[in-house]
């Protein structure tokens, strides 16, 4: 191998693995948690919420979120580890976004959640279905398994049926997502952190998460 | 002879564009961060979806090793003129996978990735200037 070819491998290799390391740091960029944004027409917390945690913490999460995408199982987690890391100061506010038109099961999914909550099992329900994500997502049946996940919570399978598809789940589910769809979201998990949005919440560590909690809860 | 080694040089480049742009898409998916969506609405959408891995790899990773290769392929030529072929059989892969990908965007997802949107017009501009690049008449 004559010189010059050594010198092009080496330096392509160099350009290569440099390039690719500053990448790995570029993106690794801390999240700028200043600044937050309060969001004006965030419709307020209502009777029409389902809620998680002390009613009267300090600190409402207000979350848009899907379960059938990969991103809010993972939020679910960190979710419910902050929730009893701050039991009395973090309450959780969940809002549906189902993302129906590139999730096979997101409505069905939601149904599901939603005609749980109907017999008082909303989070219960919600628990199975972010933490079995992988067994249902690309299942054609899915609403067998979610008819399993009733079962398991010994809900009123009868009920369960006829709520899962009835007119007023599927009014509720679709004025959700217009509702979520009218604020501008286009994205999923989106949250809100006492009205003020999160600018990109997956590239938060947990600690972030409980900085900014902590801090908001100084704040009150 | 001139204009083929410029011809080169701007194929290697390209190799180099896709390379970094699937790299940041592989970073971002093991990162599990969202990158800013700015330019096109809806690259969230593509990059959470059922489509974005596959066999548990995201999909940045093949793009990577598929540029990596092209940027190998395009050294080896610059050494011995005898590669090129495999260099033009890895671009017809890269455009067909490329037609799929769009296919999927625009009539399943419903939503465009501008960074996917980029390394699928690197890999038709690749495929564009080697397609008349004939190693044998050098």
């Amino acid at each position: 191998m004559k010189t010059k070819e050594i010198v092009i491998w080496f330096a392509v290799i160099v350009a290569l693995v440099g390039g690719f390391w500053f990448l790995i740091n570029a993106v690794n960029a801390p999240p700028s948690p200043s600044a937050p944004v309060e969001i004006k027409n965030l419709p307020p917390v209502s009777a029409n919420d389902f809620i998680r945690g002390n009613p009267s913490a300090k600190v409402t999460l207000i979350e848009y979120a899907d379960f059938q995408c990969p991103a809010c199982a993972t939020m679910h987690a960190t979710i419910k580890k902050l929730q009893a890391d701050f039991r009395n100061d973090l309450k959780l506010v969940y809002r549906f976004f189902p993302l129906i038109n590139i999730h096979q099961n997101s409505l069905i999914s939601t149904q599901a959640v939603y005609a749980a909550g109907l017999q008082g099992k909303f989070w219960e329900m919600s628990d199975l279905v972010y933490e079995n994500q992988d067994s249902w997502s690309d299942n054609a049946q899915a609403k067998n398994i979610f008819v399993d996940y009733a079962k398991e919570l010994g809900l009123d399978l009868n009920k369960f049926n006829s709520d899962i598809n009835s007119d007023s789940t599927n009014k509720f589910v679709t004025d959700a997502e217009n509702s979520a769809l009218n604020l501008g979201i286009n994205s999923t998990p989106t949250l809100f952190l006492n009205r003020k949005i999160i600018q990109d919440p997956t590239s938060y560590s947990y600690e972030d998460f409980k900085k900014l909690i902590q801090d908001e809860i100084k704040a009150q | 002879m001139k204009k083929m080694k410029l011809k080169k040089i701007v194929l290697f480049l390209l190799s180099l564009a896709g390379f970094f742009d699937s790299s940041y898409l592989a970073i971002i998916d093991y990162k599990h961060i969202l990158p800013p969506c700015s330019l096109i609405k809806g690259c969230d959408l593509v990059l959470t979806s059922r489509f974005a891995r596959i066999l548990g790899l995201p999909m940045g990773v093949y793009g990577a090793l598929f540029f990596l290769a092209l940027i190998f392929i395009l050294l080896l030529e610059n050494q011995q003129n005898k590669f090129f072929k495999y260099f033009k059989f890895l671009t017809l892969i890269g455009v067909v996978i490329s037609i799929i990908l769009i296919y999927i965007q625009a009539f399943v997802l419903h939503a465009f990735c501008q960074y996917c949107l980029l390394i699928e017009a690197i890999v038709f501009t690749i495929f564009i200037l080697s397609y008349p690049f004939n190693s044998s008449s050098r």
